[in-house]
């Protein structure tokens, strides 16, 4: 056996230099060492490890066209379970299905699997001929070569998943490039990188850019505060963001969203920063608008309130001065149906302004029983007017944790609802029923035109009045909204309950205060 | 008890001064600019000033803080009038030294009870009306 051969074909290493590569080598070398009419290796194909895709085959000494393969029924199944196989003769009859075997006309088999570092079988080499072979040095020469070899294809593979990452980086940078605005700088902020984006969108050149600090781009927006804070940050090593005005070079202004990195050497150290940016002056002018918009409205709207209480101070004065008297029983009645609408009116106009500002008020406690009776005094003429049923269900003695002008615009609004949208005749059943020492229940059910399913979750939405729109019952889709945002800032909650055609049930969770005994 | 009414709408005027004949049985001056009104303050000793914001030429925020230049808030008490029932405006009085604040329309009871407060208790302190905003 050559082995001084075998030793120098190995140290020499000088494929490369003859163009060529190592399998293709060791193929051609073992063909030529052991006499034998092929010579394969195999690795494992990437995504059926079922199959094997040959990475050097040589025929009668030249190297040929690689070959892909189904191991079930092979030899190099047997291999590739991890051992060392030699078929001698009739190798055809073992493996009847192989039909490579067959159209080869093979006679003999050796086969040793090849390992990675890790001791992974990631391939085989192997050997085959058309006559009886038996030769005890094959065993020792397969052994010998797949150890190397094993390693190669691992090199390549690793080489294979270099490269596509490579790629991949570079094809997500070339995205990023295209799609934000980029730079680097040092650990004392001096611009390093600037991409095109930075360039077109500062109207500075790279030149300029690169060897400056970012402060060239100050717009004097932010505050000195606002910069301390992003230095901390930065400087500890956290990411910053957070919405930056810039300045071009020709003194326009543009904004951008800004994500700024610390980067690190090899030795662990912060030795500079990276900058992400996307435009957001869009966005920007966008907000802006929405904001005078807004502005805007609330104008409107104080103007509307201020005309419409200027009449009614008239109106409510000169009504107030009668009201002083003496006056009928008669007169007495009218002059408080005049300020009882001009009241509602107020009510109305007040409920509009809410909207657009917080509700100030100091929530406290509140009997509900004594409230729920003033409530229902209002609209005892109502009542009366549809000779609607009433039953009532409520203890004397129970507190909610609710300012007493709240509770009453809330149960003014359910309550009137259900006189409103009740029929002639109907029933009203007020309840209200201690659930557990932090909460009160209300039931407020009415044998009414119902509510439809999809209006239900509607209904507490501002100016939506469900499939009421259009009706002739007047309202200004506000009340509800109303109720739920009172009930909510006091931490209580609201639901409604409807059959869609007879009858809706509105449920008030208030949070209570349970007498002390 | 003498007090003032700085109100450019006369029909505004002519109510509040008939609820405050009718619960003091006392004659209310009116002026129908903040300029006016303060010649009135100058020339006479008043108890009170009912102030509207929205006046023409100087403003009610504008005249308030003139008044307080001169008076303190315990020697001429001052009571906002107005239609504007926004809270902003309501902290721009309290911030020019209005002692308090009551929107229109004008409810006898809170005239009444906000009036006196200040004539007769020396209650000096600005309640934020009960209203909405």
């Amino acid at each position: 056996m050559p082995l001084h051969g075998t030793i120098d074909f190995l140290t020499a290493r000088n494929w490369e230099e003859k163009g060529s590569n190592f399998f293709d080598e060791v193929t051609k070398f073992l063909s030529k060492t052991l006499n034998v009419k092929f010579v394969f290796i195999d690795q494992y194909n990437k995504e059926n490890r079922h199959h094997v895709d040959s990475i050097s085959m040589v025929e009668n000494g030249h190297n040929i066209k690689n070959i892909s393969y189904r191991l079930k029924g092979s030899p190099c199944e047997q291999v590739v379970r991890g051992n060392y196989c030699h078929y001698k003769q009739d190798v055809q009859k073992l493996f009847p299905d192989d039909k490579i075997l067959t159209d080869l006309n093979i006679a003999s088999y050796a086969g040793a699997p090849t390992f990675s570092s890790s001791g992974e079988i990631n391939g085989l080499v192997a050997i085959m001929h058309d006559d009886l072979i038996d030769n005890p040095h094959f065993e020792p020469m397969l052994k010998l070569f797949s150890s190397n070899i094993g390693g190669q294809i691992e090199a390549i593979n690793m080489r294979e998943g270099l490269k596509g990452a490579r790629q991949l980086q570079a094809q997500s940078m070339k995205v990023l490039d295209l799609h934000t605005i980029i730079s680097t700088t040092d650990k004392s902020g001096k611009i390093l990188y600037a991409n095109d984006m930075f360039c077109e969108i500062s109207g500075y050149s790279r030149e300029e850019l690169i060897g400056s600090d970012h402060s060239i781009l100050k717009s004097g927006e932010h505050n000195r505060l606002y910069y301390q804070s992003l230095y901390k940050t930065i400087v500890s090593g956290r990411t910053w963001n957070g919405d930056f005005k810039n300045k071009r070079k020709d003194g326009s202004y543009y904004w951008v969203a800004a994500t700024i990195q610390p980067t690190y050497s090899r030795d662990g150290d912060l030795d500079g920063y990276i900058t992400i940016r996307t435009d957001i002056s869009k966005q920007k002018e966008a907000y802006y608008e929405i904001e005078q918009e807004s502005v805007a409205k609330d104008h409107f709207l104080s103007n509307i309130s201020h005309e419409l209480r200027t009449p009614l101070n008239a109106l409510m004065g000169y009504a107030q001065l009668i009201d002083i008297g003496p006056l009928t029983s008669e007169q007495s009645k009218y002059i408080t149906g005049i300020l009882t609408a001009s009241d509602q009116l107020i009510e109305r106009i007040d409920q509009l302004l809410s909207f657009e500002h917080d509700i100030v008020q100091a929530e406290g406690f509140c009997a509900l029983k004594p409230c729920l009776d003033a409530v229902l005094e209002t609209v005892t003429p109502l009542i009366q007017a549809s000779k609607i049923q009433l039953y009532l269900d409520v203890a004397s003695d129970v507190l909610v944790n609710v300012s007493d002008k709240n509770l009453r615009s809330i149960l003014s609004n359910i309550i009137s609802n259900a006189i409103k949208y009740n029929r002639e005749e109907g029933k009203l059943a007020i309840q209200a029923k201690q659930v557990n020492n932090d909460f009160i229940t209300v039931y407020i059910k009415d044998t009414g035109i119902g509510i439809p399913e999809v209006d239900q979750a509607i209904i507490f939405q501002r100016f939506n009045r469900g499939r009421n729109a259009n009706s002739r019952i007047a309202g200004n889709g506000l009340g509800l909204s109303i109720v739920k945002e009172l009930i909510d800032k006091i931490g209580g909650s609201i639901e409604c309950k409807s059959d869609g055609a007879s009858w809706s049930e509105f449920i008030l969770n208030f949070p209570c205060e349970v007498p002390s005994p | 008890m003498k007090m003032l009414y700085i109100e450019d709408v006369a029909l505004n005027a002519q109510v509040l001064k008939l609820l405050v004949e009718r619960l003091w049985k006392t004659s209310l001056d009116i002026a129908e600019t903040a300029e006016e009104g303060l010649k009135y303050i100058a020339m006479n000793n008043y108890d009170l000033i009912y102030m509207d914001i929205d006046l023409p030429g100087m403003n009610g925020i504008e005249a308030t803080l003139e008044i307080r230049r001169r008076y303190n808030a315990t020697t001429l008490p001052i009571i906002m009038v107005s239609a504007d029932a926004l809270s902003k405006s309501i902290m721009a009085a309290q911030k020019a030294g209005a002692n308090d604040y009551i929107t229109k329309p004008v409810k006898l009871g809170q005239l009444k009870d906000k009036t006196e407060k200040l004539v007769f208790h020396t209650h000096h302190g600005f309640q934020v009306p009960n209203i909405h905003l």
